[in-house]
């Protein structure tokens, strides 16, 4: 049993994205995710091919509980459940729509900030219409396994915008509406 | 003994992610929106999405298709290159002066070098844009937003931004015109043209958006805060 576990802490660490690594990390998967846009015209096999890169150092689960900030601890644990499966697919069908906005541009990682030993925020950015953009991807210490818990696109946090979104479909039309409305999402 | 320390241990590992949860509620809370008028803009930005379904979007789009797009991208950069020197001026008002100094070598390239602006060798040289009006530059000097507005045509806005607009639109030189009618028009159709380069990102927000009017808010504010940094 003790193997086990310890097979399973030193499992745990091989894959941990440690603090050092995340500049290469992420400009790694970038690079290989606009080369995936390039060569590749489908944009669903596209975003499959992304994700595959990005599941494991984004935490979606945090993600889906920050979105609804207190209303998550009001959830039973099977609307939980369902909210966080909810949430990780519109926001992975909304990332596959926006694939097809790209038009050419290179990310690129221009530094990082230890804001504290909890917290890293990486920025990243991009050329477009003459103007430079910053992309933030902004880390947590996950137990030394750093994990991506919000992105700031141009100064605006998506977390943010969840949080102003769902609270007022929450306060006005309750759980069951938000949900159908997250489902709702399609690609066309 | 055992069964003790086990929920010792458990309730310092719930104690610990409860105090995790609370750290990132603290960043997130910190935020606050200054919304008295949210009925209204609420309504507003039903109208102005009702608008652009109904109208600006069909319109843009036959215009899109019509047009050829070197004469789109000229028209673009043409009013692009007008509000550079508002630009300029924003900048240097904020103390920006790297991004002055850029912004004013971008006007005199694409004035001289892209034909008075309808072309944008500047960003091929790698003189990048550097976005200032007089809200950005009251914003950046301490005058708070006030509250959120949302402006009919024209979309999410707030009470500092919005007292601003006058200043911006004698800062474009096509304000200037003769007779005023005809200036409008220019600026209409510079805005329009502008437009017409956004259409899929606009789609996109419209209408995939669970629920646009908060995000709209958000993302203008949040931005408009970035700005003004």
């Amino acid at each position: 049993m003790k193997k086990i576990i310890l097979l399973f802490f030193f499992l745990g660490n091989i894959w941990a994205l440690n603090l050092n690594d995340i500049p290469n990390t992420m400009q790694n998967n970038i690079d290989k995710s606009l080369n995936f846009l390039k060569t590749q015209k489908d944009k669903n096999l596209v975003a499959n091919e992304i994700f595959k890169l990005f599941d494991d150092i984004i935490d979606y689960k945090l993600m889906a509980k920050l979105s609804l900030s207190k209303n998550y601890d009001k959830l039973n644990k099977q609307e939980q459940e369902e909210f966080s499966k909810a949430f990780e697919q519109s926001l992975k069908k909304s990332f596959t729509d926006k694939l097809s906005l790209y038009k050419d541009q290179i990310l690129k990682v221009k530094n990082g900030e230890l804001k504290n030993e909890k917290r890293y925020f990486l920025i990243t950015s991009i050329i477009d219409n003459g103007e430079e953009k910053n992309i933030i991807f902004k880390f947590y210490n996950n137990n030394n396994n750093w994990l991506i818990y919000d992105v700031d696109v141009l100064g605006v946090s998506i977390i943010q915008t969840y949080r102003s979104q769902f609270g007022d479909i929450l306060s006005s039309e309750g759980f069951q509406a938000l949900l159908q409305k997250l489902k709702n999402i399609t690609i066309k | 003994m055992k069964i003790k320390i086990i929920l010792l241990l458990l309730l310092t590992y719930s104690f610990a992610l409860d105090q995790n949860f609370e750290d990132f509620e603290q960043e997130y809370k910190n935020y606050q929106i200054n919304d008295p008028l949210v009925n209204y803009n609420k309504a507003m930005t039903h109208f102005n999405m009702t608008l652009y379904t109904y109208g600006f979007r069909p319109i843009l789009k036959a215009y899109d298709q019509v047009t050829p797009q070197f004469f789109r991208v000229g028209v673009k950069n043409f009013f692009d290159n007008l509000f550079s020197p508002m630009r300029f001026v924003g900048n240097v008002l904020q103390f920006k002066f790297e991004n002055a100094g850029e912004e004013f070598k971008r006007f005199i390239a694409n004035t001289i070098m892209g034909f008075g602006g309808l072309m944008d060798p500047a960003s091929k040289m790698g003189l990048k844009k550097h976005p200032a009006d007089l809200g950005t530059v009251l914003g950046h000097w301490g005058v708070g937003g006030g509250f959120h507005l949302v402006l009919p045509v024209l979309g999410p806005s707030n009470l500092r931004d919005t007292l601003t607009l006058p200043a911006i639109w004698y800062a474009n030189p096509v304000s200037y015109i003769e007779p005023q009618w005809v200036s409008i028009t220019i600026s209409t159709y510079g805005f329009g043209n502008e437009l017409s380069f956004k259409l899929d990102e606009i789609d996109e927000i419209y209408y995939n958006t669970p629920n646009l009017y908060p995000f709209l808010r958000d993302a203008y504010e949040q931005r408009r805060q970035e700005l003004s940094k």
